[in-house]
């Protein structure tokens, strides 16, 4: 069920923000496919793989913009190529070279289309606390039949 | 990451996301139905706590944008037990 879902993410989430490594945390939190869901925005194509319908994502950090939407095309491309950017100074893994071959056909993080997640970021604000959310919120969801 | 659920159905009505097209509240795109004539059905909320949505294979997904008239979901949902297809060429299967 989807409460029982965002019940269980709300719980990590709050477990993260109230940990000793919330000031250097992101967490991004987003969904692996549409699921067959209405989505009205047909994605652009960047290779053989897509893009696909859009997904939900969001970025919870101390340094997050705050209530900031970000208009940007991404891709969970765009996830790899901010920890390549972050941690490995720019390189890039690419599936012909990296040992672990997979069905990427081409280094996707350098898409010309794909945007940067470091848009949604502000490292000179003063770092935000951590927003500690109820497990079990009121909710106008019906359990199902039986 | 969390599975299956398009972005319309989180933000589609969230004030400033791309979200629903409106029209003085009322939403300006629908998906036919082909179990009710072609009949065009808009987005609704939906209050249910179990929603499996709709198959979502490679096919699925070229099925429902049908080349950018993004109107193929509901005849695909109608359709669910195609997704044995789509699991024989090697596509996504999940749940």
């Amino acid at each position: 069920m989807v409460s029982v879902g965002q019940s269980y993410v709300t719980d990590l989430i709050n477990a993260i923000m109230q940990g000793p490594d919330w000031r250097s945390t992101a967490i991004f939190l987003s969904w692996d496919g549409w699921g067959g869901f209405y989505d009205h925005v047909m994605p652009p194509i960047v290779d053989q793989n897509g893009y696909g319908l859009r997904v939900p994502g969001m970025v919870i950090s101390p340094y997050a913009r705050k209530g900031y939407i970000d208009h940007q095309v991404l891709s969970h491309d765009a996830y790899v190529k901010f920890i390549e950017d972050d941690f490995l100074k720019s390189q890039r893994l690419d599936p012909k070279t990296d040992g672990r071959p997979d069905p990427r056909p081409t280094v996707r993080e350098n898409a010309p289309q794909l945007g940067n997640l470091l848009s949604d970021f502000d490292f000179s604000q003063a770092p935000r606390a951590p927003l500690v959310l109820s497990q079990t919120p009121k909710t106008t969801l019906v359990p199902p039949a039986g | 990451m969390q599975e299956n659920r398009s972005f319309g159905t989180y933000f589609g009505v969230y004030p400033g996301a791309d979200g629903i097209p409106m029209k003085n509240g009322v939403a300006t795109v629908c998906v036919p139905d082909p179990r009710a004539d072609g009949q065009c059905v808009k987005p609704y909320l939906d209050h249910q706590d179990l929603n499996r949505g709709g198959p979502h294979g490679q096919i699925n997904a070229e099925e429902d944008m049908a080349a950018g008239k993004l109107n193929g979901f509901i005849g695909q949902a109608e359709q669910g037990s195609r997704t044995a297809r789509v699991g024989q060429r090697g596509a996504e299967l999940c749940h």
